[in-house]
């Protein structure tokens, strides 16, 4: 059964045999949970997160038309519940300023600048400077191994539109990640 | 390419997706242009780094969570997940029908089935010129039929106090073409009065199927204030958003003025007016 496609489990999910959806978690949800928490950086708020997407999987399942891959289908919904999210936390903040600005970081913590000599630990706090926009793409494209494509799909601009958001977030990452080694937070 | 050209194929080959036949050019820019071959082992070497974040574990919460929905699910649809009417006919046979009334109308069922099959037999045999089109008026009217006696048994079962054939009614509305308006008015009471919050959450479900109905659409706005589950009324808010349903700002509003809202259907109340106007 584990060799089915995600599509074709998918298709079945679709077609009332909800219980096959218990495939398609135990192939993405660490994958998700891991996308929400690049997002977000609050581990109980991605569970939450996971949670809702595989459940709006559940409901919305009748829209599913496999005309593209089933990852693409699924990030468009995880998209979505991340944006609903955002909606509720920063009800007076318009959606497009969420995802232009870059984020206010809170100063470092204690623990946070005791182990700040970790490569990962500065890498994560950089990742987080980027504006929403940038990390998205950055984490679909490095993490999520959707092709430019695909996001170009999800973001609905062109493939050319979606290198150059890479581009930039991957400078910008640079960018972050040497003012913090060189202390400059 | 020039150093425009090249930046775009730095991301290709960031990811591994740079085509074979962009090395050539792409490798004799990068050999004459010193700028660019920086660009390019900087944002490599970042795009690297990434490499060492270890894909983190989440809590079992989330899978025993999910398991949990996900069984939750499937008991609430539990008889939707038949979908073909024969099935839930055969199912309905199945039940220990205690009352003669259902009895009668399931012995209705089989005989409408028996005429639909000798129907649709005899065409096969009768293949004359004019025969098509009398058919199509025949297929119409054994659909009509056939779903005049669902509604009938969807009725009855809805009657019950068994939660369980109450839910099988709902599902079986699922196969119900153009639903009468004793049908919907049923339909609509469960929902509003049912005392089981399962079988009013499968209710909001199946009335999607008829949501093209005004009187659905409308109905659905008002039974935002009666509901008193957190599901339900959270399933009715998700509906109105879904159907792009404007009016149901208003309703949202009004939902937004009870004190004793809690504080989840509260943000899903405002996550739909903003998604409304």
């Amino acid at each position: 059964m584990n060799q089915l496609s995600d599509d074709a489990v998918m298709s079945r999910v679709k077609d009332g045999q909800v219980e096959m959806l218990a495939i398609l978690f135990e192939r993405y949800h660490v994958r998700i949970f891991n996308f929400f928490l690049r997002l977000s950086n609050d581990r109980p708020l991605s569970e939450d997160l996971a949670q809702e997407l595989f459940f709006r999987i559940l409901k919305y399942r009748h829209t599913y038309r496999g005309e593209s891959a089933y990852s693409s289908w699924m990030y468009q919904i995880a998209r979505n519940v991340h944006i609903d999210h955002l909606r509720r936390r920063h009800a007076d903040t318009p959606l497009e300023e969420l995802w232009e600005k870059e984020p206010s970081t809170p100063e470092a913590t204690p623990a946070q600048r005791a182990e700040s000599n970790q490569e990962a630990a500065l890498l994560n706090r950089a990742l987080a400077r980027l504006p929403l926009r940038k990390r998205e793409v950055l984490l679909l494209s490095r993490f999520q191994d959707l092709s430019y494509q695909e996001i170009a799909g999800l973001f609905e601009c062109s493939v050319e539109a979606v290198k150059v958001l890479v581009h930039r977030a991957v400078k910008d990452l640079r960018k972050n990640f040497l003012e913090l080694k060189g202390g400059l937070s | 390419m020039n150093c425009q050209e090249i930046k775009g194929k730095i991301v290709d080959c960031l990811s591994g997706g740079l085509a074979p036949t962009d090395h050539a050019a792409f490798d004799q820019h990068l050999a004459s242009c010193g700028s660019c071959r920086r660009e390019l082992d900087e944002l490599n070497e970042t795009w690297s780094r990434l490499g060492i974040l270890a894909q983190e574990t989440p809590g079992p919460g989330l899978r025993a969570g999910f398991y949990k929905m996900l069984e939750s699910y499937k008991e609430g649809l539990e008889g939707k997940r038949a979908p073909r009417w024969l099935r839930n006919l055969a199912r309905f046979f199945t039940l220990r029908l205690a009352q003669p009334a259902l009895r009668a109308v399931a012995a209705a069922v089989l005989v409408a089935v028996g005429f639909a099959a000798g129907f649709w037999t005899q065409a096969q045999r009768l293949r004359t010129p004019a025969r098509p089109m009398v058919m199509a008026g025949e297929a119409q009217n054994l659909h009509r039929e056939i779903d005049g006696l669902r509604q009938q048994v969807s009725l009855s079962l809805l009657e019950r106090d068994s939660a369980a054939d109450r839910l099988k009614a709902v599902s079986l509305t699922a196969e119900i073409r153009e639903p009468d308006p004793a049908m919907l008015q049923a339909l609509l009471d469960t929902l509003d009065n049912d005392p089981s919050v399962g079988v009013r959450l499968a209710t909001v479900d199946a009335l999607y199927l008829f949501a093209d109905q005004p009187r659905v659409r409308e109905a659905l706005n008002l039974s935002l204030e009666k509901q008193t589950s957190p599901l339900v009324q959270i399933a009715v808010i998700d509906m109105l958003v879904a159907l792009r349903e404007k009016r149901a700002a208003a309703a949202l509003h009004r939902l937004l003025g009870d004190r004793s809202l809690l504080p989840e259907v509260r943000e899903r109340a405002r996550s739909g007016i903003s998604r409304l106007t």
